[in-house]
């Protein structure tokens, strides 16, 4: 029998944790209970060093987001910029069907074994204070926001943001030090900041996402039997970022129920916002195109307009 | 299992050997996850976990308390919180020791260091009890006792420690502490009350102080005032996080001692480095329990012993219990840091499996820790105090020292019986 | 040459201790009142930390200032003290000469990866290496003092609680 040690650095209720195990869960399935996961109590390492962790064997299945370790990736940064989709599902399987199309994005990679590229739900914009309806809006108040493409968003919006880690949330916000944060709906729930939370705006297709790889040490995968291999292989890819995507659609969805049960206010950016939004992020695609480029990735634009019609795709 | 025993053995074995705590649970653990993962992996994850810790940005908390409690030493203020307590309290029984312990409350408030305070006082309260004849065993157990409460009331290095190695908000541990803080003050004033009424001789009363001399004595501690208002203030009134309130409240220490002209170079170069020293000291241990941590994560050990505990079949409060009594014989012969960061792995996971509040077992360590600072034999503010004051023995100093290692195990059980002493004001504040 | 090095690692992790705290300082007063925090005062706070950590790391064990459990040492002779001394010493400086060369082996791999800091694009690579070298240089301390007897340091010096 092959046991994979997997670690996650998050609860075991939530989202990332519960389609983590139902990957391994379905591995299990497929070989009937010939290869199963041991899922540690306690995760091997802390977010930012998750990759490092998988890629050197500490243990062999974990995830992280492509982020954490700044300089280290920057193809996948495409799957953070505003307005790509309404569901992480289909943002999720298109993101991974580009990833295996284009070599540059599973070059970045080095030392894993990419099982699947995916992102979470649309993200948003959330407050204690009023709600906030057009761009002075968001420049008047202090923000929360995680690492990647965001940082350069907010930069590009002007807004006065300050980098600090998701799990800071709730000491931020109940102590009254940030006035909002930018996150995806399930974080509510997950950094339990729904009671402090008075509005909620949304942008079609989220104001920013971010970008995930769920992977396996390559030794451990190396060592794997042709048949085991196989198994692996036949739920990597598409059938995994199907499962992630699903699971944040899942918490998404409940914590937006949630949201209309504690009276928070529910904005949705109109057309005017939005296209003011359009404007100031437009250089930020060009200027990826050409970092990507000198990573390896053949024509940025026409990479990033694919995985946008990939996602429509998927949506239907 | 029986891997991670013997790796708690092999680090109770170096550590016998007088080999650096740190160094024996880096060592082991770095052992353990070989032996268990492989020697790649161990490589790696020991270097992974020394970059991530030396990078961690929440961690900064811990230099900042630190040096802010540095600067306040350097600052003078202890004088004068001694002196204002003394001009309310000085003319009953016991006048000064009552001071001191009020003295010691009020210096905790911006110091998060027990031995800190302890020694802060042994300079400013021990002449005067001398000098109207105060015993010096009432004199250093009073100093002793009083200067455990730089940890229980916030802010509080142990509390930082464990809210990391816990993953615990270190703001609602601070609140927590406060209303056993004040506790432990009042009780240990009360038996202060009892001693010197038995021994009357060795405490008499001072001169009663009038009231334009208190008020003078007042406006003396104004310093200490705004400090704690800015940093407790600033964290619960949402101007900042604890690790920002830190930083606040050392550039506030700092100004402080440039105003009162108490800051040379010279002076200014020796706090820094000497707060430098005492985070990289901590670090190392940091790193070397992660480290540590991260092996027993790999075996069967979490799983094993919470079964063994449901199997036990004792109540959640009896396990409490029975783990407090193991402290408190334990805090008598063994360093407290030592033995924390020893146990917490142990410990912790089955407090929160029986479903306690971790913020309360916090209190509940800290408290331990307490006791453990002036419980003989090995008794680091006991030891202090007798290094700074050559005229004192050892002896005298244990002598002193008992009646109010009772009177903290008896808030130790207060403590546990009545969670909401902890609980309750973490609960109003937003933290 | 004693006093050259504690005054350069005095220096390294005093000024970067001072640094942090002025950071904050500012960046807080910024925040609220010029509605604006300093860019990358987090990463900015987080590379110092590595200074002032490291920096110290050398005087420390120079000091004998790390936590040690000495209960037993008033029971046993001195010559036995003073062969547990020259073990001990050994054993640290092991470690730590073994902590510099992976440190340093670390440091290559992060500057492989490009990896920098999110906001000012520092490369981490050099503080990696600076975490290396000062653990050796630590470890090189340990054999030093082996040929020397210990310090009897004040009690209470250097302690956290
Ligand atoms: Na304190
Ligand atoms: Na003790």
């Amino acid at each position: 029998d092959t046991v994979i040690t997997a670690s996650t650095w998050l609860p075991p209720t939530h989202a990332m944790s519960v389609a983590q195990k139902e990957w391994c869960d379905l591995l299990a399935k497929n070989t009937s209970g010939k290869m199963k996961c041991n899922i540690l109590p306690r995760g091997v390492s802390n977010p930012p060093g998750t990759y490092d962790a998988i890629k050197n064997g500490l243990a062999d299945l974990s995830f992280t987001v492509h982020g954490y370790t700044p300089g280290r990736f920057v193809t996948t940064q495409m799957a953070e910029f505003p307005f790509l989709g309404d569901s992480a599902e289909s943002i999720s399987v298109a993101f991974d069907r580009i990833g295996r199309k284009n070599p540059a994005i599973l070059q970045e990679h080095q030392g894993v074994k990419v099982i699947t590229l995916f992102t979470h739900g649309p993200g948003m914009v959330m407050t204690t204070k009023g709600p906030v309806t057009k761009m002075e809006d968001l420049q008047g108040q202090k923000w929360r926001v995680g690492g990647g493409i965001i940082n350069d968003i907010t930069k590009a919006l002007g807004m006065n943001a300050t980098l600090k880690p998701a799990t800071d949330n709730y000491e931020l916000l109940s102590s009254g030090v940030m006035d909002g944060t930018l996150l995806p709906a399930e974080s509510m729930e997950s950094f339990k900041i729904d009671k402090l939370i008075k509005n909620v705006t949304t942008f079609p297709g989220g104001l920013y996402n971010t970008s995930f790889v769920m992977m396996m040490n390559q030794g451990k995968y190396d060592k794997l039997t042709a048949e085991e291999k196989k198994a692996v292989d036949a739920i990597s890819g598409e059938v995994a970022a199907r499962i992630v995507g699903r699971q944040w659609d899942k918490f998404d969805r409940r914590a937006l129920g949630l949201m209309q049960a504690n009276g928070i206010t529910h904005t949705k950016a109109d057309a005017k916002f939005v296209a003011d939004v359009k404007g100031k992020v437009a250089p930020l695609e060009q200027d990826w195109a050409k970092r990507a480029e000198a990573k390896g990735l053949k024509n940025g634009s026409k990479v990033l307009a694919d995985f946008r019609a990939e996602i429509a795709k998927a949506a239907k | 299992m029986i891997e991670a025993l013997i790796g708690f053995g092999a680090i109770f074995a170096l550590a016998l050997l007088r080999v650096p705590l740190a160094f024996a649970m880096g060592l082991v653990g770095f052992g353990g996850i070989w032996v268990t993962r492989g020697f790649d992996p161990a490589l790696a994850s020991t270097a992974q976990v020394v970059y991530e810790t030396g990078f961690a940005y929440t961690l900064s908390v811990i230099p900042l308390f630190i040096l802010m409690g540095n600067f306040v030493a350097r600052a003078g203020l202890a004088h004068e919180l001694f002196q204002a307590a003394y001009a309310f309290l000085g003319h009953v029984r016991g006048g000064l020791a009552h001071a001191t312990v009020a003295a010691c409350a009020g210096f905790g408030a911006i110091c998060g260091s027990s031995i800190a305070t302890a020694a802060t006082m042994s300079k400013v309260a021990y002449p005067s009890m001398k000098k109207l004849g105060y015993s010096d065993s009432l004199s250093t157990g009073v100093m002793a006792a009083g200067g455990t409460l730089g940890i229980m009331i916030p802010p509080s290095t142990i509390m930082v420690i464990y809210g990391i190695i816990t993953e615990t908000s270190i703001g609602r541990l601070f609140a927590a502490g406060i209303i056993p803080g004040l506790l432990t003050a009042a009780l240990l004033m009360l038996s202060i009350v009892l001693i010197t009424r038995r021994d009357a001789e060795h405490a008499p009363p001072g001169v009663r102080a009038t009231w334009p001399e208190r008020w003078r004595a007042l406006r003396g501690i104004w310093g200490v005032a705004v400090l704690v208002v800015v940093v407790l203030g600033g964290i619960y009134g949402g101007f900042f996080t604890a690790t920002e309130g830190a930083g606040f409240g050392a550039a506030g220490a700092f100004l402080f001692a440039l105003g009162r002209r108490r800051l040379t170079w010279k002076i200014l170069y020796q706090v820094l480095v000497e707060s430098a020293r005492t985070t990289a000291m901590l670090f190392t241990l940091l790193i070397a329990a992660t480290i540590f941590a991260n092996f027993v994560n790999f075996t069967t050990m979490p799983g094993d012993l919470k079964d063994w505990i449901t199997h036990l079949g004792l109540s959640p409060t009896m396990i409490i219990v029975a783990m407090m009594a193991i402290y408190v014989v334990l805090g008598t012969v063994m360093e407290e840091l030592t033995m924390v960061l020893l146990t917490i792995p142990l410990f912790f996971p089955i407090v929160t499996s029986l479903g306690f509040d971790p913020v309360w077992f916090g209190v509940l360590i800290v408290m331990i820790v307490q006791i453990g600072l002036i419980s003989p034999p090995v008794g680091m503010n006991l030891f202090v105090l007798n290094a700074l004051l050559p005229g004192v023995g050892l002896g005298t100093i244990f002598r002193g020292c008992w009646p109010f290692v009772l009177v903290m195990i008896l808030v130790l059980g207060l403590l546990v019986a009545f969670p909401q002493l902890s609980l309750w004001l973490p609960s109003l504040l937003k933290v | 040459m004693k006093r050259l090095l504690e005054l350069l690692c005095g220096l390294l992790s005093g000024v970067a201790l001072f640094a942090i705290m002025a950071l904050t300082f500012f960046d807080v007063l910024g925040r609220k009142f010029a509605s604006n925090s300093i860019p990358g005062s987090l990463e900015m706070t987080e590379l110092l930390m590595v200074v002032v950590i490291f920096g110290a790391l050398p005087l420390v064990s120079e000091r004998g200032e790390h936590v040690e459990f000495d209960s037993l040492d008033p029971y046993l002779p001195a010559w036995l003290r003073r062969a547990q001394a020259v073990l001990v010493h050994l054993l640290c400086a092991a470690v730590l000469l073994g902590l510099g060369w992976l440190m340093w082996r670390t440091g290559n791999q992060f500057l492989e990866n490009g990896e920098t800091t999110a906001q000012l694009r520092i490369l981490k690579a050099p503080f990696i290496w600076g975490m290396g070298v000062l653990c050796a240089l630590t470890g090189v301390i340990h054999l030093v003092m082996i040929g020397q007897p210990p310090v009897d340091k004040l009690e209470g010096e250097g302690v956290a609680l």
